[in-house]
This record gives structure tokens, C-alpha cells and sequence, in this order.
């Protein structure tokens, strides 16, 4: 994978004299850094991974790395849909990944975005403090809920509906007639709505982190994402993701807005069916065979009020204090839910920032008397170092004048300075 | 009848503290959490404390070699220890310092005098991040050198606000820091903005 030299921004402040340890080389973990430096910050960006029936694609990563002297990167920041071979989930829309990496007064410093959205956003990088602005919504086509086959399955069984003991015997002939509307009933909704797509609507999915010493945050902001199923023009929502999710929420969601759907034409077909063709039912009859039919229905359609769709938004795994990933969605169709519905299992990660460890750039040093048993879990990085005084007080602000008071105090404080031997800062205390 | 009056009153009252005290508990624990939602990180850029009518803005401040953490030189600026938390974040404290000035205009003369339960809001490029504070503490040189990984540690703490400035004016120096603790509450929803 190439790699390039990123020239300093105006942020990013060289350290002067900075050596690598060899010894430290076990913070690099990346194939591609220099063996000899130590990379003291590090940081990458994944718009994309996805997997549809087994088989991956994903839109690469860019990394940052800094090993105290320079920023070196490799990977595409802006990778094209087209990457994502050997699918079709996922055809359009505007990819953006990004990772920056700086050093400053020593110690590393770094911040990753990564994200997906529709087509006409624009990607406006790390350095903003997100990685896209705008676009259209994206709508990724799920799959098709093959609603045909289930209902195939929903005839009456031989003799009619199972009806319970009538207070008004029924005519001959009506408990057929009975399950003939039934039948015409399912078959009229099967016609009526087809198989409908599942579909997941997406504005802009990002997630983006930041990481110095000893601290690292991470953040996700979801914008016009919902799954919904489309029958022959009419959209049931199934789920809408909320806009900035609390780290590591968890949507899951059934199909039972289409349960509903279903359920709610087979009982007006049927009912109408009923009052319709038929010799005149007693109301109790009529109401025993609604009753019947709505049984037959809901075992038959069970597996959608199970929970199909598994998401995780604002993903976020800490390796360490200064080591974050996030992850701003995680969906997966759950394999059961797939298989009884006869679907790919999809497996869905948009916007993955990883950020950290960052360290500090350390002096040089002899080399150190090389260890026969090196250790082999890496040493975490120091938290920074905390402040043991904090001089928050003074007699009177610079460069305002002084009352007698004021004189008076700023004698005692110079009296005081002085004795302490204090030379920075003088007036200072607290 | 007056007595029987008399007794329906005060159990009318009593029914009423009873329904008081349980909105306020509710408004504490069951409200809240509704009416934030969560912040992304970001560098703060103004302090805001209504009951003390603190309104400054913030820069960067580092901690130096010998660990000393400096208030920013303009005495009507707070600082926000660069290592420390971002407003927003989940984990570590965010440590803000401005100066106590004893002839008046320092940015945080007035600290000692915040209450515990009083509103603290940090304004970021992403939003607002509101705290609420929950202990107020003066501390002398010594206790603050040695509980400096408690009040500052960035290995602790769940994103908490640490507010530190300068208290106890002897004539000559100030002789200890007043620290205030705030837990973070989150950005305020739209109609929670008040």
C-alpha cells in the first residue's frame, strides 16, 4: 500500500530532536511504518465493510501514523462505491474515510473519521471535525421479503377453518364456503401486495474520534437513516435510528408493521368475502370465523414479529485509556431471521474511526542491553502527567491601576515571591 | 366540624408534599436523562455559570514541566488543560482554571460562592455540554499536590467538569484553591434549553 508524507499543518508542530526506540516498535503494529522509527500516534478511518452471503468487501482504510518527526499516510481518503465488488447492497452513495496524526510539545495527538452518504455530499475531512456535509438520501435495497411463499402457506386446511361450537348451528355447505372465502381472501392479498422490498434509508452515517495522552472520545451522528419495507407503493416503517445514539445503543426490530399490514387486507378481504358470496352468516358465526381465520393468520405469519434486524449505533470499543474505536452503525439481518425468510444474511459496518494509542516522543538514549525475554504485550502509554499546583490567584489583573490596596498586596506578594525564591510568574499563589 | 375541617386540611397538605417530593425525585433521576442527549467531544470555547454571572471565554492551557498549571495571562479567560477531557467525552475529567484577582475582575472571583445543584454550561463547535454541580471543596497546596491524580487523572471519571481557581486571601497571597466538581448532564434537547 503506498504511502505519503503529509506536510505539517499549521497545527502540527514538529518535535525537534525526537529519536525512535527500537524498543518501542512494538506500539507500530503497522506493516507499512518504517521498523526503525516508533510510531507515536496513530489513527485510521473505514467508511465501509460489508458482507452479503459470506462474501466481503470493504472500501480499504486510511491511516495516519507519526513517528515524532513526520506524518506519514497511506490508503484513499475519498475510496469509490465501486470498491465494494462482488455485491450489489451497496451501489451508490459517497464513501469518506480519513485520519490525521500530529505531534505536539511531544506527545502524540491524533483524530479519524469515516462515513457514508448520499450522492452530491461533500467530503470536507478530518481536519473539520467531520468527514461529510450534505448529499442526497441513500436507499439501499435490503432484499425482498418473499411475502408470496408465506402465504402460499396459509390456505385452509381440509374441512374448513377450525371453528369452535356455534350457538346457531351452521347450513350445509357454509363451512365450505367458509374456507373458499378464506382462500380467495389470501389470494387476493397475495396479488394485492406482492412481495415487498426491505429497504434502509440513509442520509449521512459518520462516526469520527480523537486521542491524545491518556484520553480518548468518540462520537457517531446518524442523519435520515430508517429501514422500512415497500409494498406496490406504500412505504410501512419498520425503524428510524435516532440522529446522535449514545455510545453502544441497540436498535433491533421485527417485521410486525408488515405482520400488520398483512394481517389487517386478509381480514377485509376475508370479512368481505364472508359478507359477500355467502348465504347470510349469523353474526356469531360470522364473528367465530373472523376469530378462526385471525389464529390461522398469525402462526403463519410468526416469524416476522421475530427480530430480523440486529443494529448497534455509536459502536464504541476502548483498547485503552488513549485507544478508541467507533463505529457509527452496526446492522446485521440475524441468520435465523434470514433463513426463515429465505433472505442474505447481511452483514453492515458504516463509518469505523480508530484512534490511538499515542505516546510521547521519547529522547535519545544508549541503546538499552538487549532483554533475552522480551515482554510481549505492549506497555500501555502513561496518562499525562497532572498538575500538582494551580496559581489561579493574583493581587490585581496586569495592566490595570493600582489602588493603595492593591500596592499593598503587590508589595506583600513581591516580599512573599521573593522569600520563596519564586522567579516565575511572581504574585502567583493558590 | 371546624376539627374535622382542621384534619382533612392537613391531610390534604400532607397528600401534596407527598406528590411534591416525588416529582422532585423524579424530575432528578427520571427527567434527566431525557432531557439530554449526548455531546461529541470537542474543544470548549465559553464557560457559562449563570448564578455567579460568569460568562468567559476559554483557551488552551498546558501543564508545565514542573507541573504547574497556569491560568491563561488575560485574567477574564478560563483555561482548559489541553490534556484533560473534551467537553462531551465519556471517560477522564475536563479541568477548567481561571484567575481569582483580589482587587476584582478575575473571571472566576466569585467561585467559592457556586452551590451545589448549580447549572455549568460549556458551549464546544458541536454544541452545549451542561453540568450540574455537586461538590464544592477548598483545598490547601498540599492537599491539591496530593490528590492531584483524584482531581485531575485523566484514568478516572466519566467526563465530569473540575473548575479550579484561587480562595482564602490572607492580605498578602492567596493561600489555597477552591475546586468545584460538576457531572455532566449532557446537551440539553431543544425544549430543555432554558
Amino acid at each position: 500500500m503506498p504511502q505519503t508524507a503529509r506536510p505539517a499543518g499549521r497545527q502540527v508542530r514538529t518535535a525537534r530532536g525526537a529519536v525512535a526506540l527500537a524498543g518501542a516498535a512494538a506500539l507500530v503494529g503497522l506493516s507499512g511504518a518504517p521498523a526503525a522509527a516508533a510510531t507515536v500516534a496513530q489513527a485510521s478511518g473505514t467508511a465501509v465493510r460489508v458482507s452479503v452471503a459470506g462474501n466481503p468487501a470493504d472500501s480499504g482504510s486510511f491511516r495516519s501514523t507519526h513517528d515524532g518527526d513526520r506524518e506519514q499516510t497511506s490508503g484513499s481518503n475519498r475510496p469509490a462505491v465501486a470498491l465494494l465488488g462482488g455485491q450489489d447492497f451497496l451501489t451508490a452513495g459517497t464513501l469518506a474515510q480519513d485520519a490525521r496524526t500530529r505531534v505536539q510539545d511531544g506527545r502524540g495527538y491524533t483524530e479519524a473519521c469515516a462515513g457514508l452518504a448520499g450522492d452530491g455530499a461533500t467530503v470536507v475531512g478530518v481536519g473539520e471535525g467531520t468527514c461529510l456535509r450534505g448529499g442526497q438520501n441513500l436507499q439501499l435495497a435490503a432484499g425482498t421479503l418473499d411475502l408470496a411463499a408465506l402465504l402460499d402457506g396459509l390456505g385452509a386446511p381440509a374441512g374448513g377453518l377450525p371453528l369452535p361450537d356455534l350457538p346457531v348451528p351452521l347450513e350445509p355447505g357454509q363451512p365450505d364456503a367458509i374456507a373458499q372465502a378464506f382462500n380467495d381472501a389470501v389470494d387476493r392479498v397475495a396479488a394485492q401486495l406482492g412481495d415487498p422490498g426491505l429497504f434502509v434509508d440513509l442520509g449521512a452515517v459518520q462516526s469520527r474520534c480523537t486521542s491524545g495522552p491518556g484520553t480518548a472520545q468518540g462520537s457517531a451522528s446518524i442523519v435520515g437513516a430508517r429501514a422500512y419495507a415497500q409494498f406496490q407503493g406504500e412505504q410501512v416503517e419498520l425503524v428510524r435510528l435516532p440522529v446522535n445514539p449514545a455510545p453502544n445503543t441497540k436498535v433491533v426490530t421485527d417485521l410486525g408493521a408488515v405482520s400488520e399490514k398483512v394481517r389487517d387486507a386478509l381480514i377485509a378481504q376475508f370479512t368481505s368475502g364472508l359478507e359477500g358470496g355467502l348465504a347470510p352468516l349469523a353474526e356469531a358465526a360470522e364473528n367465530a370465523a373472523i376469530d378462526a381465520a385471525l389464529a390461522q393468520i398469525s402462526e403463519q405469519l410468526a416469524p416476522l414479529e421475530q427480530n430480523v434486524l440486529d443494529v448497534t449505533l455509536n459502536k464504541q470499543v476502548r483498547q485503552g485509556a488513549d485507544q478508541i474505536t467507533v463505529t457509527a452503525l452496526d446492522a446485521q439481518v440475524l441468520p435465523v431471521a434470514a433463513e426463515q425468510l429465505d433472505a442474505s444474511a447481511v452483514s453492515l459496518q458504516i463509518g469505523e474511526s480508530a484512534c490511538g494509542p499515542s505516546g510521547q516522543v521519547t529522547t535519545a538514549q544508549p541503546p538499552p542491553t538487549p532483554d533475552p525475554t522480551p515482554d510481549p504485550q505492549p506497555r500501555p502509554e502513561p496518562a499525562p502527567r497532572t498538575p500538582t499546583v494551580v496559581p489561579a490567584g493574583v493581587a490585581t489583573a496586569p495592566g490595570t491601576g493600582l489602588s493603595g490596596t492593591g500596592v499593598a498586596a503587590l508589595a506583600g506578594l513581591v516580599a512573599l515571591a521573593l522569600a520563596a525564591g519564586v522567579g516565575r510568574r511572581p504574585g502567583r499563589d493558590g | 366540624m371546624t376539627a374535622a375541617l382542621a384534619g382533612l386540611t392537613r391531610l390534604l397538605l400532607a397528600a401534596a408534599a407527598v406528590v411534591a417530593v416525588v416529582l422532585l425525585v423524579l424530575n432528578d433521576d427520571g427527567d434527566e436523562p431525557s432531557a439530554f442527549r449526548s455531546l461529541p467531544p470537542s474543544v470548549p470555547v465559553q464557560v457559562v455559570v449563570p448564578s455567579l454571572g460568569v460568562e468567559a471565554g476559554i483557551d488552551p492551557v498546558a501543564v508545565s514541566a514542573d507541573r504547574v498549571l497556569d491560568p491563561p495571562e488575560d485574567v477574564e479567560r478560563v483555561g482548559w488543560w489541553d490534556a484533560s477531557a473534551a467537553p462531551g467525552a465519556s471517560a477522564g475529567q475536563t479541568v477548567l482554571t481561571g484567575h481569582a484577582v483580589h482587587a476584582g475582575g478575575g473571571v472566576l472571583d466569585r467561585l467559592p460562592a457556586v452551590r451545589p445543584g448549580a447549572r455549568v454550561d460549556l458551549r464546544t463547535d458541536e454544541g452545549l455540554m451542561r453540568y450540574r454541580v455537586t461538590d464544592v471543596e477548598t483545598l490547601g497546596r498540599d492537599e491539591v499536590a496530593a490528590r492531584t491524580e483524584e482531581l485531575f487523572g485523566q484514568d478516572r471519571g466519566d467526563g465530569r467538569l473540575v473548575l479550579v481557581s484561587c480562595t482564602e486571601w490572607d492580605g498578602a497571597v492567596y493561600r489555597s484553591n477552591v475546586v468545584v466538581t460538576a457531572r455532566p448532564l449532557g446537551e440539553p434537547r431543544p425544549a430543555a434549553r432554558l
